[in-house]
């Protein structure tokens, strides 16, 4: 029975509404469940531990859990992994463009053996990253270039393993660019670091900053890396990862690594959002077209 | 086209802008503005800031190019558009943002690469004739490649008509219609029929239904009627000189009043008469991939 004939309309008239092809059922599964199985699965994978760490890290209480964070000690190495994170971003961001621009409009033999080693980072184990720079720039480097236990050596460490992202988020980005808007701003009088910074950069920087936002997120917890080569030294180069498992393994409760860990997680989140607000104000007039 | 630009370099010869030789020079120090096929836009720019970049890049006086943006604009009727973003203009907006854009300079030359190929034909038809009448205000010379035509017809006053690479005839519109020097040209330039190996124009071909000396015998296939012009698609009889079935298909343009006292129809045997001095030529070989330049 369909609501079709029960209003009265011609029999035979092509059945609509609920009575129609979908069935109800069908219908109201594409509307639960998809986004169900989402929500479910963000929660259990994402949402819910995160929310545990939360709860554990005020165990101690609201003193417990501003002790943890604001004693010198995880004060300073919470400064260091967002100065350092920030350094990093910066220098990547332009090397990553860089190496993005000579990858797409340059063309030389052994390009697509450049273009593999970009990405060696991600998938080299990041405890081997950190042995690989060690053995280049630790005690016994070649180049007499000890970085080991400096904040130089956390730089090194944090930008071998951020370059990736920023180079593959600009990369896509720099190929679909329209060459043609260069050449007319060329033959309007434009000299060529006029084209680079009126026309390329503008359309390149909402990529650049999408690169900068998935390196520094990725900076901000790197631990593996960093365990050789940083030496783990308390107000120099321990950075946050290092100071939560340092903590953990000094104390008796989780609730100060957790306490340290939500506060990392938080600063994150905020400089990911002013980065997200930033990149949206950058893109605005291009997201219509 | 690029070449006269200086966004390519040739291989052999030497580019000429008003009698200076600009080969070695950079794009921006020829004097050309160049309006792209894909208009080539500053998305990220508003429709003002696209048209001031030529004098925003040569540091004018800021009271300049306010003046000479908002002449342009209304020049190319956007002056209400000057706020709006590229990806907020239509197709044809687009095109005249770009002429703009490459006119604001002050140009010596002014190179249109397929102005018209990426718009609707409707459009494309508006602003032609617009672009024509542009050139009463504004005195610029002007390239324009095409493969169109009828629109390279309608909009230059000189045509040179490349074919593979090479320059096959430069002149009027007219003279490349009325004296095509070679068949390629004939055929390329306005509409060609063939007659026994001989080229005409449509118009150049009358139908009779009494034979006169020199006709040849054919049979209507179809008579299509596009208004004033009524177009008569023929099959010659062939003549035993063993042509293939393809070349014994030829059309004649009538008048309405000449078809409707003639009333042809379908199978009917007519006789078929190219007039005495018609332009004509050998059939060529082929006719394929073309360019002409207005």
């Amino acid at each position: 029975m369909t609501l079709g004939t029960a209003a009265g309309a011609p029999e035979g008239a092509p059945a609509r509404g609920r009575g129609g092809r979908l069935p109800g059922v069908g219908r109201a599964a594409a509307r639960f469940v998809a986004p169900g199985t989402a929500v479910v699965y963000l929660s259990l994978l994402v949402l819910i531990p995160i929310a545990a760490v939360a709860a554990n890290a005020f165990g101690d209480g609201w003193s417990g859990f501003w002790g943890s964070v604001h004693n010198p000690e995880s004060w300073a190495a919470l400064k260091l992994t967002i100065v350092s994170a920030l350094v990093v971003v910066v220098i990547n961001t332009i090397a990553g463009t860089a190496i993005a621009w000579v990858l797409v409009r340059d063309e030389f033999p052994g390009k697509r053996i450049v273009a593999s080693v970009v990405d060696l980072p991600f998938a080299l184990p990041t405890i081997v990253a950190g042995l690989t720079l060690l053995s280049l720039y630790g005690p016994d480097s070649p180049f007499h270039l000890n970085a080991a236990g400096t904040r130089f050596g956390v730089w090194l460490a944090l930008a071998f393993v951020t370059l990736p992202f920023s180079v593959r988020a600009v990369q896509p980005v720099l190929a679909e660019l329209d060459r043609d808007a260069e050449e007319a701003a060329s033959s309007l009088g434009a000299n060529s670091a006029t084209v680079l910074r009126r026309i390329v950069l503008p359309s390149l920087a909402p990529a650049m900053l999408s690169g900068a936002m998935l390196a520094f997120a990725r900076a901000m917890g790197e631990y593996g890396s960093l365990v050789f080569i940083s030496g783990d030294k308390p107000f120099s180069t321990e950075v946050a990862s290092l100071r939560i498992f340092n903590l953990y393994e000094s104390s008796q409760s989780t609730s100060p690594a957790a306490a340290l860990s939500l506060a990392l997680l938080l600063i994150s989140l905020v400089v990911l959002l002013v980065f997200g607000a930033l990149r949206r104000r950058l893109a605005r007039p291009e997201v219509t077209l | 086209m690029r070449v006269i630009a200086g966004l390519e370099t040739p291989d052999t010869g030497r580019v000429f802008i008003d009698g200076d030789d600009v080969t070695g020079l950079a794009p921006k120090d020829r004097g050309i503005g160049f309006c792209f096929q894909h208009y080539a836009l500053f998305r990220h720019m508003t429709v003002w800031e696209n048209v001031a970049f030529g004098l925003k890049v040569r540091h004018r006086p800021k009271d300049e190019i306010a003046k000479k943006v908002a002449e342009l604009l209304d020049l190319v009727r956007l002056d209400g558009q000057a706020a709006r973003y590229p990806s907020q203009l239509s197709g044809g907006q687009r095109q005249r943002m770009a002429l703009a854009r490459a006119l604001i300079v002050e140009p010596r030359v002014l190179l249109l690469d397929e102005p018209f190929g990426a718009l609707d034909a409707l459009v494309s038809k508006e602003l032609r004739a617009w672009l024509r009448r542009l050139h009463d205000e504004v005195h610029v010379t002007t390239v324009l490649v095409t493969h169109d035509q009828e629109e390279a017809m309608e909009v230059a006053d000189n045509l040179a008509v490349i074919n593979h690479g090479r320059l096959e005839q430069v002149g009027t519109p007219q003279q490349l219609y009325d004296e095509p020097v070679n068949d390629f040209v004939l055929t390329f330039v306005g509409p060609a029929t063939s007659i026994r190996g001989e080229y005409f124009r449509p118009h150049n071909v009358s139908v009779s239904r009494v034979p006169a000396p020199g006709s040849h015998q054919a049979s209507v296939i179809r008579v299509a009627h596009l208004g004033f012009e009524v177009r008569v698609e023929l099959r010659l009889d062939p003549d035993g000189a063993g042509e293939d079935e393809k070349g014994l298909f030829a059309w004649a343009q009538l008048d309405r009043d000449t078809a409707q006292l003639l009333a042809l129809n379908p199978g009917d045997r007519v006789h078929v008469v190219t007039d005495e001095g018609s332009p004509s030529a050998e059939a060529p070989a082929r006719l394929d991939g073309a360019t002409s330049e207005a």
